[in-house]
């Protein structure tokens, strides 16, 4: 007996996890924004209201009131931040589903990592979300806005970053492990999607069937450069594209290329592999060998036949209109902004340690002027469910 | 305490009675006084005074109880050969003579000992008292009323034999001894119980079965002292090991086949008078998860559903406590928008998720135990009663969230797939603990429990076998047929188990 008494004492000491809280206990928060205003963190939340955003019928009033609610508080950290939004908030903030993390422009360009290290720190934060850059404007706005689609906007802007990472070669979308890691590595600097903040000026839509179509309020922006945690510039499209081809962030890309004069067809590929090779004489040097493999998915042009000639030298075509894509983003970046987004001083560090010895003291000037070499292979291994272009068979039968 | 000093008191109060023997030799009016005062004149008690011989030579005084014996029998059997009787010229003893010659019954004892007789008078038997002989015969001719062999009704399969025992434990030796006609099954039978001088039969295959293990559960039996003896679950409660355990350790079946199986394996089986239910022992945990049904189908499907039993095993034990600690404690292991769900069902539900499972799992025994207590007629009340509050009424009034009927209902269908009746029982009642330790540690704490089952499980023991054997001991030829079931010609009976794991 006292044995057993023991044990159940030694029991109750174990209890390291005492944390217990009912579902309504909970604020479950779905977006969160970090913005500076002098020296105090302001931090907004977008707490979710259970029953208007599950969708299922028979909840109380269902449709009648908000499904997201907005939160902001400021204080010295940003801990203390969100402690405060209890104020207003009549639950705790619960951050472990969080979709979004913002960071207001000014904020990225002063720097993120003040607010970084909680997240690091804190064991509530699961490290499954995407970051995002207010382009233009502060966390908030973007926080404040409704969105059309789905009922909680934080969750809308997740599934379209999360779907159009897989499905659009320029999108990126950067989880905040990735971030964090990025930030502190050698050799590579982060990347951030972004995310427009546009007052809409049509009223919102009542009624179905009423006004015209609206046009989503956060349309997704160019990708933000961040050298260690400050926001230095932005890419365009293009150097999106190529930036994902490099760092292999592409599963499913389509590349569009020049079949005829002012014709263009487009590839939808089912495998995209670039392959860093660094070399040193005398200067280093950066080998890119993309390596691509798909099917003719659109062809514009109806002069071009699908043999097996014209394909070979539609695939040559092809990679030297990619090469030459690649290279001039690559040399725009170099100048332009001077990051090292793409990770090629990592490579040189676990490929060629010693010298990045060398090197990697006065890195984003070597960056600057580092000598690449782009060599794109194409394949094409089919036409998909037809071969000549349509519109040849349009034009003929006229 | 008082329960102790109650007790000592059956124990005095069990003393043997006093032995009576014939006097040589006695009138037949002497004999029927002293039977009316030994069983104090029961109505139903026949004399039946017949003259032996055609001549009457001797007088005969036939005694048996009417409602057990078969009254075509005596008087085909017994009162016509006597008329027919005649003083053989050899000068044999006409006791002798009767015996040898005239009557013509199987089962036939001539005896002086009156404990002996009269206690062969309540088994069914007829005496036959002679005037002047200082012995008397005891002739079988009992006939007890029972029922006929039927299908089983608590174990049944789709494909396999549909005999089932009944409560005569004649009937079903003989259906024991259909299955295995061989020399080396053993039946070894008692009687226990003070008043009820049930017959309580051992059954083993010598040779198969482990020496031990017979001697062990004969020891067991031989010591049990009761009044009373009504069914298999007495005996079982007192030669089990662990009788604290929530585990049962002795199995029980209605199917002749189970048993002839369990024989064949090397177990004992031990048959009480008056329960259709025999005990099987030692048995092991995976046994329980093992049907006759498994043995009738393709292998492939019985391992299949093996799996599916082990699963509902587990979804019994854990569905209300998993759901419990991931509500209350690890929120952040669910999918977000699962748990946007569940917080939106939650949201309004006056109870904390533990008192909200708590009460819908009581809620759920209260309606099965109704359900079978109750008389046929009414269980479908109870069934609509019961689908209409758990199902419909309970969520729209707000009392628990809708998630929480699915997890009790999956709970309890998932524990009427576990074949064996007593070790779901155990498992049902296991998760209450289980759901306390969810709802006070959360996954911790369930996982402290199920550390604290498995030892226990581990520790426990039936005659001298592991409980968690052929697994913990590990006997690599046992898994052919203990998860999954490979065809038979690849295992034999005895597994290893029985032979290695005793220590």
């Amino acid at each position: 007996m006292k044995r057993l008494l023991i044990g159940l004492f030694i029991i109750l000491l174990l209890t390291g996890c005492w944390n217990r809280r009912e579902l309504n206990e909970i604020a479950i928060t779905y977006g969160l924004g970090i913005d500076k205003d002098g020296d105090d963190f302001v931090v907004t939340a977008q707490v979710i209201n259970p029953e208007q955003v599950s969708g299922q019928k028979g909840g109380e009033a269902s449709g009648t009131r908000s499904p997201v609610i907005l939160h902001e508080e400021r204080d010295k950290t940003v801990l203390g931040a969100i402690r405060k939004l209890s104020r207003t908030a009549s639950r705790k903030i619960y951050v472990a589903h969080l979709y979004i993390l913002v960071f207001g422009e000014e904020f990225a360009k002063a720097g993120i990592g003040d607010a970084l290290d909680l997240i690091v720190r804190d064991q509530e934060f699961r490290t499954d979300f995407y970051v995002f850059i207010a382009k233009g404007s502060t966390a908030k706005d973007i926080l404040a806005t409704a969105t059309p689609f789905s009922v909680s906007p934080a969750q809308e802007i997740y599934d379209r970053l999360h779907y159009s990472n897989r499905h659009y070669n320029p999108t990126k979308a950067t989880g905040i492990r990735e971030l964090l890691t990025n930030t502190s590595a050698e050799g590579i600097e982060p990347v951030v999607q972004s995310l427009l903040y546009k007052k809409s000026d049509v009223e919102p839509v009542q009624q179905i069937g009423s006004g015209p179509v609206p046009e989503p309020p956060l349309p997704t922006g160019n990708i933000a450069v961040l050298e260690r945690d400050q926001l230095v510039g932005w890419l365009n499209e293009t150097q999106a594209d190529t930036y994902n081809t490099v760092t292999n962030n592409i599963k499913h890309a389509v590349s569009q290329f020049l079949c005829d004069e002012d014709q263009y067809g487009a590839i939808e590929s089912t495998n995209v592999k670039a392959t860093l090779k660094p070399e040193y004489q005398v200067t280093p040097k950066m080998n890119i060998d993309i390596k691509l493999t798909g099917k003719i998915n659109e062809l514009d042009c109806e002069q071009f036949t699908t043999t097996p000639q014209k394909i070979r030298e539609l695939e040559n075509i092809i990679s030297k209109y990619l090469e030459e894509m690649h290279t001039s983003n690559i040399k725009k970046v170099q100048e332009d902004i001077g990051v090292d987004i793409f990770g090629f001083g990592r490579e040189f560090f676990r490929k060629k340690p010693q010298i990045w010895k060398q090197l990697k003291n006065n890195w984003s000037e070597t960056f600057s002027q580092l000598e690449v070499d782009i060599n794109v292979k194409v394949r094409i291994t089919g036409t998909s469910t037809t071969d000549d272009s349509y519109l040849k068979r349009l034009r003929k039968g006229k | 305490m008082s329960f102790f000093r109650r007790r000592r008191r059956i124990e005095q109060k069990q003393q043997p009675s006093k032995p009576v023997t014939l006097k040589s030799p006695q009138s037949l009016d002497e004999v029927q006084q002293w039977i009316n005062k030994y069983f104090g004149e029961p109505s139903d008690m026949i004399f039946r005074n017949v003259g032996i011989g055609n001549d009457n030579k001797y007088k005969g005084l036939l005694v048996f109880i009417q409602d057990i014996t078969n009254q075509d029998y005596i008087s085909e059997q017994i009162i016509k050969p006597l008329k027919s009787f005649s003083q053989p010229a050899d000068g044999t003893s006409p006791i002798d003579y009767l015996k040898d010659t005239i009557l013509s019954t199987g089962d036939i004892l001539v005896s002086s000992d009156f404990t002996t007789l009269f206690d062969d008078l309540l088994m069914g038997k007829a005496l036959l008292f002679i005037e002047g002989q200082k012995q008397a015969f005891s002739i079988a001719v009992d006939d007890w009323k029972g029922r006929q062999v039927e299908q089983p009704s608590a174990q049944t399969v789709v494909r396999g034999p549909r005999e089932s025992f009944t409560e005569n434990i004649n009937t079903n030796k003989a259906l024991i001894r259909k299955r295995i006609r061989s020399q080396d099954l053993q039946i070894k039978s008692r009687r226990l119980g003070k008043y009820t001088q049930t017959e309580i039969s051992i059954i083993y295959l010598k040779g198969v079965a482990d020496d031990d293990v017979v001697k062990e559960v004969e020891k067991r039996i031989d010591k049990i002292q009761l009044d009373g003896i009504s069914g298999s679950n007495q005996i079982e409660e007192l030669i089990q090991d662990g009788k604290f355990s929530p585990f049962p350790t002795i199995d029980n079946t209605e199917r002749p086949d189970i048993t002839a199986a369990s024989l064949l394996e090397g177990k004992v089986i031990i048959l009480v008078n008056g329960t259709p239910f025999v005990l099987i022992a030692p048995v092991v945990f995976m046994h329980f998860f093992q049907t006759a049904e498994d043995y009738y189908a393709r292998f492939y499907l019985a391992s299949a559903i093996r799996f599916l039993r082990v699963l509902s095993v587990m979804i019994t034990l854990l569905a209300p406590s998993i759901y419990i600690a991931l509500t209350t404690f690890h929120q952040e292991m669910l999918p977000t928008r699962l748990l946007t769900n569940l917080a939106a069902q939650r949201e309004g539900v006056p109870f904390p998720a533990f008192v909200e499972a708590v009460m819908m799992e009581v809620t759920f025994e209260i309606l099965r135990e109704a359900g079978i207590r109750m008389p046929r007629a009414v269980g479908q009340a109870v069934s609509v009663v019961g689908a209409i509050v758990i199902g419909q009424a309970a969520v729209e009034a707000g009392i628990v969230s809708a998630a929480m009927v699915i997890v009790v209902s999956i709970t309890a269908i998932s524990s009427f797939v576990i074949p064996s009746y007593s070790i779901a029982n155990s498992i049902r009642l296991l998760r209450f603990p289980m759901m306390i330790f969810a709802g006070s540690f959360g996954f911790f704490g369930v996982m402290l429990a199920l550390f604290a089952l498995t030892i226990h499980l581990c520790s426990l023991k039936s005659f001298g076998i592991s409980y968690m054997a052929p697994l913990s001991p590990f006997h690599l030829r046992d898994q052919r047929d203990t998860f999954i079931r490979t065809i038979k010609s690849y295992f034999s009976s005895k597994g290893e188990t029985l032979e290695k794991s005793r220590k």
